[in-house]
Order: structure tokens, then C-alpha cells, then sequence
């Protein structure tokens, strides 16, 4: 019996190839995309929960107030926090700090690495997160200062085949040449974590030598707890601000409260948290918008397929009849064409693999390797993939199924077959929330698509090409700053050159204490480091005074403040005005006000920002070019510092690079979505093409009945075409309020942002028009030249 | 074998309703072949489709095999129809996506034979028909007597008892339509109950007895002096 279904469903197949072919490639296209993006999703959601501890791991966040009212969250506190919350909570079972350090030159004998991966930490860290230990003990490891536990990598980068245990790394840092002794070598951390490191050393070690890592005064370590099996996080959170009342200094943090955030939040709810050290940090945003699009290109997929098999029934509604007449139950019948959709949508699934396989590499490039999830040997993937197609074709199988078996046996007998037009109202339906889903992605991907390019264009307030960066990772090199310059600038292709930070990575925050129009007022502002000519060298503008200069000495007591920090300060003239910094207590003056930039990406606004001159403390050598022959200036300027500082390796940048990547992750989204709308739109014209198809055969006669009484080729192709058309304007009118409502909150995540015209809506619509007046005109056209006699004579 | 008492058949449309057999009254008994007439719309193929099981009388009763049949489920009425009804069509209605064997094969398929006793069975019918050489033909690629001699297989291969055939000569020329009425009478001869719809008098001579239907009604049944005589029955 089986077998005669089978034989049925695999000779039907082969008598109407053109739409088991579109039913095939979309649903073919829906798995690849969702297969695609499920490996994402998957990976998105697979962070941290390698931690057998995930479920009681939490990361503190402090919630900070300004005095202008603002509310900012950083994932950064101070060193003090974590033995305090240890200390008073018998509920948190260990703390533990955790600090990753910039670029430091580190090395083993002749061995000598840039490590961009040192980090510091007590020895708790441990306990808290899963290690796993190749060599030394997890109790002692770091248990002194100058101690080190190293991965895998980086022991057979110093190490080769050595037993690294008991050697020694001597590591470059701002507070001297330190030498730490490898007492564990652990497995490499799992990629698929917020953290990222290479190294971990005791964070004793700073303790000892660097005054900062002490007490309440600054933020400068991420902590960590782990409650116990049977704590409530929720009576903790509940004692924290008593906690803190306890425990801050007074005057120093007003306003600040702390909460706990799950680990497993960590990767994707932290969008609104600054100075976290997440690496490759996601977006749940981005998570559940690619969600719904692999989800509407299987829904279109399965749509397509509802449309073509019910309205070719009528080829199959004989069949039906005769399995019924021959005594075949109803059920079975049920059985045999949900089986079909089944075996359609499996072999959709089939040629999908293959496809997936192709693309993931291109794919996983374009998500800068962000996916390490394997699907190939991944049993219990395929298995679900498996399943989601046979979910698929049930799903898209059970209405058809039902609507043929429902044709009676006696309507045989009376020759009477199923008339094409049964279900007509539901395929319109269907086709009208097809062209509503390709509506919505079509505007969506305009509103990005228009916001990106906003941004890629507007003025950073700053000119960020041509300009080469280099960085700084030791005092040495910093000192080092005057004589390179004067050396580069030798070279009629340099510009200028400064000292000082890269906009894009952010300065640091502080507070400070200045004298307003309207009284003494504490104000959050951001911190810049820099050199001299820094202003000139990044292209900024000078809105009043000037920038610092080796000829006014009095300049390490100046500062030069941004528009933003002088407007919120009420000063009209800001030249010459007091701030002091809390903390150091140390009072400058303000001798110039810059024009506002973006230091950050453009998602944020601008806060106060001071600079301050210190070239003992820039991260970065910044040099502006011409954009003439460059090869022969970075040629140059190579030689130039190899010739200064012979023992440093020689990195370089530029700019305009590295704010791409600053910003890389919501292009990247940018173009996947473009992407997928266009996928998901053609989708959804393969079905609206396969009907059209099937409606001209169907109409074959009535269209050469029209011809006969005098309709012109125009009339024809209107008459096949204003359905369509009809429902494109009213899928418009549902999709843009929908569309309008998701994109006016997502637009309203960035600081300069487009306006929502109704240009934009007009013009997607537009869009799904044309493209749809496209899908249809090839078969339309045909059916109106057609010469009527044949449609006749066929009939 | 088929009893009739006051059946009636009322087709209802949103404002019309028509009654498409009144009040019939019929006795089939075993081995009878009976024929059908009586000008278009005047009720045979309804009647066909209530003697075939394919759908419920809405008044009056109808025992079939001395069981009342008149108000079965769907479900019952489907294993009635697989054991003890086949069919025989104008258009044949053959499963275009099988080849002659399969087509033949399917009412066993339903009734659960086993394999072996199938093929036994879907061969000794083709080849009783002769249409054993045309066994791995689709029906597309036979003509129509060809056609109708692997729908009469169908329709008997499972032995079923009675034999319902509408219409079966009118997609035929006078001499494939000759050589299956010749079918139906041997297989009439051989024991089965053939009930027949025809426009046709020539064909309805093959007939023991016509039944006249006009306007839903039964208006005459006639013993028929025709092909063969009621002696050659017995």
C-alpha cells in the first residue's frame, strides 16, 4: 500500500516538474538561510554556558548617575567590591576580580610577542568559571604575586615541547619590566565565551605595584560571584544598596548603585553596558530579527507550497476519487499527501546541505569567524534540522492534505472534478501576507540600509583618512614620542604627528568638580589623554582658544574642553575657567574648547569630554600623510622606528580600518539583511510566479474567448494582472504601520538617526510592486499573444 | 441483494432543491444484470452513486447484503464498497501516474492481500481480460477499449459481487463498446451482479431486466427479450 502512494507521489513529481521545482527550491532556500542563521542563533546562545557553574555565575554592573541626570552602565568596579560582597553575603559563594591589560611586549629568552591577551585575576576565578588544567593546580596557581598560568597556545609559542611549569616570562609593562614565574598551563578558553584571554596572571602583582587596584576610589576590575547551590540572588540584590551605604566613601560615588547580571545575559543583553571587556559581544536584536527572517523564508517557503498544491488540485481531485470509490479510508488519504509534503520538504532539506556547505565559509567570513559551530558533525544539529523539515512539510501538508481528501467519490461518477477555484480566498490570503512579509523586510532593509549609510557619511567631526596609527605599549616607546616625530616629519609626506588615544576605543571616565553659570557643580565627563598638535593631526576644529603647545609651558595645567561639556556648563566664554579633578584634587584651566566629535560610534551621543595634555600616557603615535604614493611613506615610517626603538616590534594601523571594525558588526548586519530580504523576497516570487503560471493555464480558454470578442493585448495583461496588483497595495497598507512601529525603536537606539519618511515606505513598496509586475509579466505577456484559435482548439 | 423501499435523494443549493430520485422502490437480486435508462437528469447516475455506497439516500431504506445500509458511516461504507462493489466508468477513471498492473493492483491493496496471492490474482484477471501484454503500460498509452477492459479488471479482480458500471460503452466506438459489453455479460454469466447506467437501448439488450427512471422516478422495469434469453441464466 505504501508503496502505491509512494509510486503515486514520485509520478506526480515527474508530471508537473516546473512547480515541484519552485515548491523544492523555496523550501530548499528557506533551510539553507535557516540552517545559516540557526548556526548563528546557536552560537549566539551557546556563550558561556560551556561554565558547569553558568546558572549561579553573575557579573556585577554599577548603574551611575550624573548630576545632568544621565544613567550610564559600566561593567567595570571597584577593586574592594569583590572581598566585601564575599565578606558580607554568606550567600555568594566566591569573588573573584578580573582585569584584561592592553598590548604589552612579553618574552621568554629570544622568544619576544606583542600578548594582546594578559589578563589579571585572583585565583577565585578558578572556582568560578571551568578551566580546565593541563599542568599545576588550580588552588595555588595564583595564589602569589609575579605568578602565571598560561594556555596551550601561548606555552607552545614561549615554550615548544619544554615543560613550561617553573619557567619564566619577563612581561613590558607601564609600571616596569616584571618577570612571573608559570605555575599552570590550561586548555584554551572555549572561543565561545565573553571572556578572551591567553594568559592569567596574580592579580596580587598589581596590587603590590600599581596604587590603583586598591580600595573604593576607581573603577578598574570587572567582578565576578558565584552563589551558592541554595542562594537567592534576589535577597542579595535586595541588601545591595545597604551594602554600599556601608561601605562607599561618601563624596566619592553619588548616586552609584550596583546589580548582579546572570553570565548567561552577559554575551547578549549587554548593548547598553560600557567599558565590559565582552569579547566578539552580540546583540539579542540582531539574535531575534535574524530568528524571524529565517523563520518568514520557511513561512513563505511553506505558503508557496499550500498555494501550488491547492490550486492544482483539480489535477489531482481524480485520483482522490478513485482511491476513495476503491474503498481507501479518508485517513489514509490524509496520510498519503502529508507524506508527500513531507518527502518534498526532506529533499528540499537534502539539497539544502550542500548548499549550506558552500555558502558557511563566505558566510562565517562575513560574521569575522564569529561562528565555531560545526554543523557536519553535529548529530543532534542534523537530527534537529531533520526534524524541523518534517515539521515543515506536516505543516505545510496538513491543510492541502485535508482540502484533497476531501473530494467525494461520487462527483467522479458525475464527471464532476474539483474546479480550480475552490480555495481561492485563502490563496489570496496567503499570497497577500506573502507580499505583507516582503513589504516589512523591504522597508526594514531600507530604514538600515538609509540609517548605515547616514552614518557612514556624516561628518565624525574629524578626518579619519589618511591618518596612521602605531601603537605605544610601553613607557620606552612613549618617551621616545618627540624624537619620532621630529624624524617623521622629515619626510614631506607626513603631515603632522601626535601622540594620543584612537577615537573609536573610547577615553576613560572620571569626575570632576568645575564652577558653572549657575554654582559648583560634579559633573561625569569623558577623560582624553593626549599629545601635542593632537587637534591638528586628527583634523578636528577649534571652536575658541587653542590646543596645547610645547610654547606655552603653563599647558600641563590646562585643558581643552568639547562643546558639549561648555553648553552643559552654561559657559558662554569657557577660556580660562577652573576644573578639578576628584581624585587627584589637581585644578586646571580650560585654554581651549573643540568642536564636538564622535569618540564613540555614532549609536551614542557625545558626552563631556576634557583633554588633558600627557604624552607619558597615550596609547597610540597618530600620523597623518598625504594619500600620495603611501607604500613609500609606511616604508618610511617603518625604517623611521625601527631606526628609534630597534627592540620594538613594528605594528601599525590606520584609522579609517579601524573604526570599520569598530562599526564592522552592524555592517556585517547590514549586509546579511539585505541579504535575507532579497532571499525571502525571491522566495516569495517563486510561488507568486508558479501560481501565475497555473492561473494562465487555467484561464487559457477565458483568455482566448476574450481575445475572439476584441480584448487587446493591454486588456488581457491588466485583467491577469490587477488581482496581483490589489493585493501588493493592501499588503502595503498593513506592512508600513507594523514596519513603521519596529524600525521607529530600533532607529531609536542611535544618537543620529534618519527621519522615518514616508518616502521610504513609499519607495519599498514601489519595490515589491515592480518586482512583482517583473514575476508576472514573462507568463502574462505570453498568455495575451497568444493566438486565441489555439486556446480553443485546445480546449 | 439490493432492496429499495421509498429512497429518495434531495440535493439542496442555497435556494433551490432538487429531488433527484422520489420515492424508489428496486429489488437486485444475486446474478441479475440490470440496466439503467431513462433520458439525462432523470436520476441514473444518483441512483448509481446510492446503490455504489458513495452516498446516503436522504429518506427511505436500502439494504444491501440484508443490511441496512441507508444511514453508514463513510468509514463502513468504504469497507462495504472495497469487499463487494466495483466499478466501471465512461471515462474509465484510471490513476494516470500507475501503469496497468498497478491500477489493477489497487483494490487489493486496500482490501490488505498478500503479495504473492495479489499477483496471482491482478495475472489471472489480465489474463482472462488480454491485457496481459500491456501489463507496464500507462493508461495514456492504451486506447479507450484498452482502457475500459483494465478498468472492468479493476473492478473485478478482488471477486467483488456486484458490478457497477456507468455509462461504460460511451466513450467507445460500436466495436470496443460491443467487446465490453461482451465482458460484463460473461462476467454476469460467471455469477457477478452487473447494474448498469445506459442511454443506449442497443446496449441495455445485453441487460435481463431495464429499469426506466424519469424525473427521479422508477416508471417501468421490464423484462428484457434481448441478447440473451432469461433461460440462458439459469
Amino acid at each position: 500500500m505504501f508503496r502505491s502512494y509512494l509510486k503515486t507521489i514520485f509520478r506526480n513529481i515527474s508530471g508537473s516538474k516546473v512547480y515541484f521545482f519552485i515548491n523544492v527550491a523555496g523550501l530548499c532556500i528557506g533551510f539553507t538561510i535557516f540552517t545559516l542563521i540557526m548556526l548563528y542563533v546557536l552560537n549566539e546562545l551557546s556563550y558561556d554556558t560551556f561554565n558547569t557553574k553558568a546558572d549561579r555565575i553573575y557579573r556585577v554592573v554599577e548603574l551611575q548617575k550624573s548630576p545632568g541626570g544621565q544613567v550610564q552602565r559600566v561593567a567595570i568596579t571597584m577593586p574592594a567590591l569583590a572581598p566585601a560582597l564575599k565578606r558580607e553575603f554568606p550567600g555568594i559563594e566566591s569573588a573573584a576580580r578580573f582585569v584584561l591589560w592592553p598590548t604589552v611586549l612579553c618574552h621568554y629568552g629570544e622568544k619576544r610577542f606583542y600578548e594582546h591577551g594578559l589578563s589579571f585575576a585572583d585565583s577565585s576565578i578558578f572556582d568560578i568559571f571551568t578551566f580546565h588544567f593541563v599542568a599545576g593546580s588550580p588552588s595555588t596557581a595564583l595564589d602569589s604575586p609575579y605568578q602565571i598560568v598560561i594556555d596551550q597556545a601561548a606555552a607552545r609559542r614561549y615554550f615548544g615541547d619544554v615543560e613550561p611549569i617553573g619557567k619564566f616570562i619577563t612581561v613590558e609593562t607601564d609600571f616596569g619590566k616584571n618577570v612571573f614565574q608559570v605555575t599552570g598551563v590550561i586548555q584554551d578558553f572555549p572561543r565561545n565565551s565573553h571572556l578572551s584571554f591567553e594568559m592569567i596572571a596574580s592579580l596580587s602583582t598589581l596590587q603590590k605595584k600599581y596604587s590603583p587596584f586598591i580600595g573604593w576610589a576607581v573603577n578598574d576590575v570587572v567582578t565576578y560571584v558565584l552563589f551558592r547551590r541554595e542562594s537567592k540572588e534576589k535577597t542579595v540584590e535586595g541588601a545591595l544598596p545597604a551594602f554600599l551605604a556601608t561601605y562607599l566613601p561618601v563624596n566619592l560615588w553619588k548616586g552609584l548603585e550596583i546589580y548582579l547580571q546572570p553570565l548567561k545575559d552577559i554575551h547578549l543583553y549587554s548593548g547598553q553596558i560600557l567599558y565590559q571587556m565582552n569579547h566578539n559581544k552580540g546583540s539579542i536584536d540582531t539574535v531575534r530579527l535574524f530568528s524571524l527572517i529565517a523563520f518568514f523564508v520557511i513561512f513563505l517557503a511553506c505558503i508557496n507550497f499550500i498555494n501550488l498544491t491547492t490550486a492544482r488540485s483539480v489535477i489531482r481531485s481524480r485520483e482522490v476519487g478513485i482511491r476513495k470509490l476503491l474503498g481507501s479510508y479518508h485517513s489514509h488519504l490524509v496520510y498519503q499527501f502529508i507524506g508527500e509534503s513531507i518527502v518534498i520538504s526532506l529533499v528540499g532539506l537534502l539539497l539544502s546541505l550542500p548548499l549550506v556547505e558552500a555558502i558557511l565559509p563566505t558566510f562565517n567570513s562575513v560574521m569575522q569567524g564569529r561562528i565555531i559551530i560545526s554543523y557536519n558533525n553535529q548529530t543532534p544539529f542534523l537530527l534537529g534540522m531533520f526534524l524541523v523539515a518534517v515539521m515543515v512539510g506536516l505543516i505545510a501538508g496538513i491543510y492541502p492534505a485535508f482540502y484533497l481528501s476531501s473530494f467525494r467519490p461520487a462527483d467522479l461518477l458525475k464527471g464532476r472534478f474539483a474546479s480550480s477555484t475552490r480555495g481561492l480566498f485563502l490563496r489570496k490570503v496567503l499570497i497577500g501576507l506573502q507580499f505583507l512579509i516582503a513589504v516589512g523586510l523591504v522597508t526594514a532593509t531600507c530604514v538600515v540600509v538609509g540609517q548605515m549609510d547616514y552614518l557612514n557619511t556624516k561628518p565624525l567631526g574629524f578626518d579619519e583618512h589618511d591618518l596612521m596609527y602605531i601603537p605605544l605599549h610601553d613607557i620606552q616607546s612613549r618617551e621616545r614620542v618627540p624624537l619620532l616625530s621630529e624624524r617623521m616629519l622629515e619626510n614631506p609626506s607626513v603631515i603632522s604627528v601626535s601622540a594620543g588615544e584612537l577615537t573609536g576605543s573610547g577615553p576613560t571616565q572620571g569626575e570632576v568638580s568645575v564652577m558653572g553659570a549657575n554654582g559648583p557643580a560634579r559633573l561625569m565627563v569623558r577623560k582624553s589623554y593626549v599629545g601635542y598638535r593632537y587637534i591638528k593631526t586628527m583634523k578636528m576644529k577649534i571652536a575658541r582658544g587653542g590646543e596645547f603647545s610645547r610654547d606655552t609651558p603653563s599647558d600641563s595645567n590646562s585643558v581643552v574642553i568639547n562643546e558639549t561639556m561648555a553648553r552643559l556648563l552654561g559657559w558662554a566664554n569657557p577660556i580660562g575657567h577652573k576644573i578639578k579633578m576628584i581624585g587627584t584634587g589637581r585644578t586646571f584651566s580650560v585654554a581651549g574648547v573643540v568642536k564636538d566629535f564622535n569618540y564613540f560610534s555614532l549609536r551614542n551621543r557625545i558626552d563631556p569630554l576634557v583633554m588633558w595634555l600627557d604624552p607619558g600616557r597615550c596609547p597610540y603615535l597618530l600620523i597623518r600623510t598625504t594619500s600620495k604614493d603611501r607604500q613609500a611613506t609606511i616604508s618610511f615610517i617603518r625604517n623611521t622606528w625601527r631606526s628609534v626603538l630597534p627592540n620594538h616590534p613594528f605594528e601599525f594601523g590606520f584609522l579609517s580600518d579601524y573604526l570599520n571594525k569598530q562599526y564592522g558588526n552592524e555592517r556585517e548586519d547590514e549586509h546579511l539583511l539585505i541579504l535575507f530580504s532579497l532571499v525571502a523576497v525571491f522566495v516569495a516570487c517563486l510561488g507568486l510566479f508558479g501560481l501565475t503560471l497555473h492561473t494562465t493555464e487555467q484561464r487559457i480558454k477565458e483568455i482566448g474567448i476574450r481575445k475572439v470578442v476584441g480584448a487587446s493585448l493591454t486588456d488581457i495583461v491588466l485583467m491577469l494582472s490587477k488581482e496581483t496588483m490589489k493585493l501588493v497595495a493592501v499588503a502595503c497598507l498593513l506592512a508600513w504601520p507594523v514596519t513603521y512601529f519596529f524600525m521607529d525603536r530600533w532607529i531609536e537606539g542611535f544618537a543620529y538617526r534618519i527621519d522615518l519618511s514616508p518616502l521610504i515606505f513609499l519607495l519599498s513598496g514601489f519595490l515589491v510592486f515592480v518586482i512583482a509586475i517583473l514575476t508576472l509579466s514573462f507568463q502574462v505577456i505570453n498568455a495575451g499573444l497568444s493566438n486565441p484559435a489555439d486556446a480553443l482548439r485546445y480546449e | 441483494m439490493i432492496r429499495l423501499y421509498n429512497l429518495k435523494k434531495v440535493y439542496r443549493t442555497d435556494q433551490v432543491e432538487t429531488i433527484a430520485i422520489a420515492n424508489a422502490n428496486l429489488r437486485i437480486d444475486p446474478g441479475e444484470f440490470v440496466a439503467i435508462t431513462g433520458p439525462s437528469g432523470s436520476g441514473k447516475t444518483t441512483l448509481l452513486t446510492i446503490l455504489g455506497l458513495l452516498d446516503n439516500p436522504t429518506e427511505g431504506q436500502y439494504y444491501f447484503l440484508g443490511e441496512d445500509v441507508s444511514k453508514l458511516s463513510e468509514k463502513r461504507r468504504a469497507d462495504l464498497r472495497r469487499k463487494n462493489i466495483g466499478f466501471v466508468f465512461q471515462n474509465f477513471n484510471l490513476i494516470n501516474q500507475l501503469t496497468v498492473y498497478e491500477n489493477i493492483e489497487l483494490p487489493l491493496l486496500h482490501m490488505g492481500v498478500a503479495s504473492l496471492q495479489r499477483k496471482e490474482m491482478v495475472m489471472a484477471v489480465m489474463d482472462k481480460l488480454r491485457i496481459t501484454t500491456r501489463r507496464n503500460h500507462y493508461p495514456q498509452q492504451l486506447s479507450g477499449g484498452q482502457q475500459q477492459r483494465v478498468a472492468v479488471a479493476r473492478a473485478v479482480v478482488g471477486n467483488q459481487r456486484l458490478i457497477l458500471a456507468d455509462e461504460p460503452t460511451g466513450n467507445l466506438d460500436s466495436r470496443n463498446g460491443e467487446e465490453v459489453m461482451e465482458l460484463l455479460g460473461k462476467l454476469n454469466e460467471e455469477g457477478a451482479t452487473v447494474v448498469m447506467v445506459t442511454h443506449s437501448t442497443e446496449y441495455a439488450r445485453w441487460a435481463i431486466r431495464a429499469v426506466q427512471l424519469f424525473d427521479g422516478h422508477v416508471t417501468n422495469e421490464n423484462i428484457l427479450e434481448g441478447m440473451r434469453s432469461v433461460s440462458e441464466l439459469s
